[in-house]
């Protein structure tokens, strides 16, 4: 697997499992170890805030709903 | 100064159909932007873009590329793209610089994945935009994208040249978004100059104007406001600098307005850019 190819898949997995995310915030290394991921990803992943990861996951939810819309007229008078 | 007129128009939406196609004024926008995935499964929306394409020059854009995924991009998606651009004869087609889809045996992340753009990542995108550009036939422009997890860092300068050298290895146009780059500026605490200092200008092709708005104490590129002050000034010092500025584009998504707010921001875009 190239470096960029694991990359998105553990940063994916920070923002969609929340067990991944909890264990690479608790203990980078040992993340890196259980989850067969590069250590270098899981301190560069430890370094994003919950609070951003939260935003990330509220602006994935907006425009989820936004596509899926195509609803009866948005338009506001 | 851009050497040609630079058009400016909206990103268009189901709502704004009707009433472009009732308008007797033609010279209210100069252009209209289409969301390419809209058009996979209805051919009457397409029927309807092929009316408006009848009044107005379309460009396309497009949210499902993910042309930096490590696994390599789609081709039926592409085929998908290419029969919508070829039925309905777009200038140009823009996706954002970002990944999708991790693994192709997992559902993508549903929202614009960023990417380091180091070495590796520009190796992907350089193959995968060679894949692109074998289906998709006309150009393509990749736009920086909102980058809320603050991922790429917060140098603007660095993210600046970053952007500059991922145009370069995909061999694409860029999609300037204002907005994008203002928000991320905000969340991240670098000042949007430095990052325009270190773009390739001669790249720019078009540039999207947005609103966002704050949740959670940072930025997100929600496209359910008017376009902020902000990003008015930006476009102002865009449009001094990039030589080759075709378009500028007004999206909104959501809390729709009236089209003739809409057209109202088109107005002032052309005041900016002079036409």
């Amino acid at each position: 697997m190239s470096l960029a190819q694991e990359r998105q898949r553990a940063l994916q997995r920070f923002v969609t499992d929340s067990a991944f995310e909890t264990d690479v915030r608790a203990d980078p290394l040992a993340a890196a170890a259980a989850y067969a991921v590069h250590p270098e990803i899981t301190q560069t992943l430890a370094q994003i805030s919950p609070a951003r990861v939260l935003a990330f996951q509220r602006s994935q939810r907006h425009k989820d709903s936004v596509r899926a819309g195509k609803r009866p007229s948005r338009i506001a008078r | 100064m851009p050497t040609r007129p630079i058009a400016c128009g909206i990103a268009l939406r189901d709502e704004y159909i009707a009433p472009l196609l009732a308008m007797r004024d033609r010279t209210a926008l100069d252009i209209v932007e289409v969301m390419v995935e809209d058009g996979f499964a209805s051919t009457a929306r397409v029927r309807d873009w092929q009316r408006i394409g009848a009044r107005w020059p379309l460009i396309s854009h497009g949210t499902e590329l993910g042309p930096g995924d490590a696994e390599g991009v789609q081709r039926d998606y592409l085929a998908q793209v290419q029969q919508v651009l070829g039925t309905i004869g777009t200038q140009w087609h823009s996706d954002h610089l970002c990944f999708l889809r991790s693994d192709r045996d997992h559902v993508g992340l549903g929202s614009f994945g960023p990417l380091a753009l180091d070495d590796h990542d520009l190796h992907v995108l350089k193959r995968n935009l060679a894949e692109v550009h074998a289906t998709i036939r006309g150009h393509v422009l990749l736009e920086n994208p909102a980058d809320v997890l603050g991922f790429a860092g917060s140098d603007g300068a660095k993210l600046g040249r970053d952007y500059a050298r991922a145009l370069s290895a995909a061999g694409v146009g860029g999609l300037l978004d204002v907005t994008n780059l203002a928000l991320n500026a905000r969340n991240d605490g670098f000042d949007p100059l430095d990052f325009l200092q270190h773009i390739a200008w001669d790249r720019v092709i078009e540039v999207h104007l947005a609103g966002g708005r704050l949740a959670g104490g940072l930025w997100i590129d929600s496209h359910d406001h008017p376009v902020d002050e902000e990003s008015w000034a930006l476009l102002s010092v865009v449009v001094q600098r990039a030589p080759h500025l075709r378009a500028v584009i007004i999206e909104r998504d959501d809390r729709l307005p009236p089209l003739e707010t809409l057209l109202a921001e088109v107005d002032r875009a052309r005041g900016v850019v002079g036409r």
